[in-house]
């Protein structure tokens, strides 16, 4: 269990960081620039916080009341760098084996020949990192951080250095990797689909300062804030106004029948594939309904993405998505738009 | 011809070097984890025997270590050893005058050395020494050989500081450039021009193979 409160003055912003990581994989999600890697660094011993306090497994990383800084080499957690950071002059055998520490040379050496049979990368092993393709040194990399059997794993954007095709292989070797590892896992990652897939929790972090993590159903159900609607797709957010049981959004020009609404609410989110004819829904579940015109069209690879705004207005244009079949249809007949009282996200 | 001078300077260089060498490390592992600002002051003051005239490091040595100064009577008193007008007098001179080069070049390449790599070390529960010993300066490597060999060309063909510290004294102090200035002195064009085509020929052979170092590579 990782338990990590600091404070650490960053160029712009704060860092300004709560976090617990029970055994399991728990995202840390943000635009670039928001300190999720500092973060990271930080428990890492790599980078220091200016105050606050950082355990694992019971034992105290960062105090800085009781001025307790663990070295990183004391600290024995596996970080896996954006870049893998293997050193380029030694094989992946001498690489994997570096992360085996103290242990004595033939034991290290049976590590290394065991990792390097879990991780795939066996055939290798006498190859240098500059010999590698993108996924080998990625494989090679958490061998050499398995070697030396840490309490946590952190991981930092680990697939922003490789070619789109290489993904997903190594990802379900992620996968299957964090489940041998059964103890805590932080994942930093600003895209959506990866750490949906790969990740239990999910904390938001915008500008040096986090969301509690939650269950990654619920924060997608309810992402509560405009920041975590962002992060997790919700491609329409307009301010919005609530008077009574109804929300009056100026930017659309629509107003809904919202009668669940508090008064924090200031935003309103409507994610682009939630959107529907009008035909197509139960009235009793339509919050609003409206006229529409398309704006722009854009073909996706498997989707329509069409840009609407209510017929006759000049209003910033609502992105919908859907697939290409159902685009076919909605052809023959002219219609309205309904959002769906339970696909509303009410934004604070 | 005697070939004493060469071999004097060759040994001069060597030691100084050496000195250097490690000093060079050191300084400039040092320096690269200070603060930006002692950087620049530890940089100004290691880099000056860099542009002073050697003669005034010369000077400095004699100051300091002649029998009459300060420490060089210490050193005769206790040790009964005189400095100056010796032939290791100028393993001083070069050394002081080599050091830049190599703290110039290291510095560089430390500066330039991907520091993720030293943080995955530490990560990984490396030491501090085998992160210094097997990444950091296997991964340097050829900019420190380039700027050694550049330090040694150098203190090779020292002589400003050489003939003021340690003079010209055939078969004890004398090295490959005191020799060129001596012939030529005593109108003996004939030994300056062999001790000329000498020099040449060291610097030639230095040149090759510092450039051999520069080459680009795959890796490193």
């Amino acid at each position: 269990m990782l338990v990590c409160d600091i404070k650490k003055k960053l160029d712009g912003f704060s860092l300004n960081v709560n976090i617990t990581a029970k055994p399991g994989v728990t995202a840390l999600m943000g635009a670039s620039g928001s300190g999720k890697s500092m973060t990271l660094r930080c428990i890492a011993g790599i980078s220091k916080p200016d105050s606050g306090y950082i355990s694992l497994n019971g034992v105290t990383l960062f105090d800085s009341k009781n001025k307790i800084n663990l070295s990183p080499q004391a600290r024995n957690t596996g970080f896996l760098f954006q870049d893998f950071a293997l050193f380029p002059n030694m094989t992946v055998r001498q690489n994997i084996m570096a992360g085996a520490k103290k242990k004595p040379r033939q034991d290290r050496l049976k590590v290394a020949v065991e990792l390097a049979e879990t991780f795939h990368i066996s055939p290798h092993l006498n190859k240098y990192p500059h010999e590698l393709s993108g996924g080998e040194k990625q494989r090679c990399a958490l061998a050499r951080i398995m070697a030396g059997s840490p309490n946590i794993l952190m991981l930092d954007e680990p697939f922003a250095a490789l070619d789109s095709h290489l993904r997903w292989e190594l990802e379900l070797e992620l996968a299957a990797a964090f489940r041998r590892f059964q103890k805590p896992v932080l994942y930093v990652s600003h895209n959506r689909d990866e750490t949906y897939r790969l990740c239990g929790d999910i904390a938001i972090i915008d500008r040096g300062k986090n969301e509690a993590a939650r269950d990654k159903w619920e924060l997608f159900e309810n992402p509560a804030t405009v920041h975590a609607a962002r992060l997790t797709g919700c491609k329409n957010i307009a301010a919005a106004e609530v008077r009574g049981s109804r929300i009056f959004v100026n930017d659309w020009g629509i107003d809904f029948d919202c009668d669940k609404a508090s008064d924090d609410v200031r935003h309103i989110g409507m994610r682009a594939n939630h959107i529907v004819p009008l035909s197509t829904a139960d009235k009793s579940d339509v919050a609003a309904s409206f006229p529409f015109e398309i704006v722009n069209e854009i073909e996706d690879t498997f989707t329509c993405i069409l840009t609407v705004r209510k017929r006759g207005t000049d209003l910033p244009p609502i992105r919908w998505e859907m697939p290409k079949k159902d685009r076919a249809a909605l052809r023959e007949t002219p219609q309205e738009l309904a959002f769906l009282r339970k696909r509303i996200l009410l934004l604070s | 011809m005697d070939l004493f001078p060469l071999y004097n300077s060759l040994r001069i260089s060597t030691i100084a070097v050496s000195a250097a060498f490690a000093a060079g490390l050191l300084a400039a592992f040092a320096a690269a984890r200070l603060p930006r600002v002692l950087q620049g002051v530890c940089d100004t003051v290691l880099m000056i025997p860099l542009v002073l005239p050697p003669t005034v490091v010369g000077y400095f040595i004699l100051v300091w270590l002649s029998p009459r100064s300060a420490v060089g009577a210490k050193l005769y008193d206790w040790f009964s050893l005189t400095i100056t007008m010796r032939w290791y007098a100028s393993v001083v001179a070069v050394a002081i005058i080599a050091f830049p080069f190599i703290y110039r070049t290291v510095r560089g390449a430390f500066d330039g050395f991907d520091r993720n790599l030293l943080d995955a070390g530490r990560t990984l529960g490396l030491s501090e020494w085998y992160i210094f010993f097997r990444i950091l300066l296997p991964n340097c490597k050829h900019a420190i050989l380039a700027g050694t060999v550049l330090a040694f060309a150098r203190g090779i063909g020292e002589y400003g500081a050489t003939s003021m510290v340690s003079g010209y004294i055939a078969g004890k102090t004398a090295t490959v450039s005191t020799s060129v200035a001596y012939y030529w002195q005593i109108n003996n064009e004939g030994a300056a021009m062999y001790w000329v085509v000498i020099n040449l020929a060291v610097s030639s052979v230095f040149m090759m193979i510092i450039n051999a170092f520069n080459k680009p590579r795959v890796r490193g």
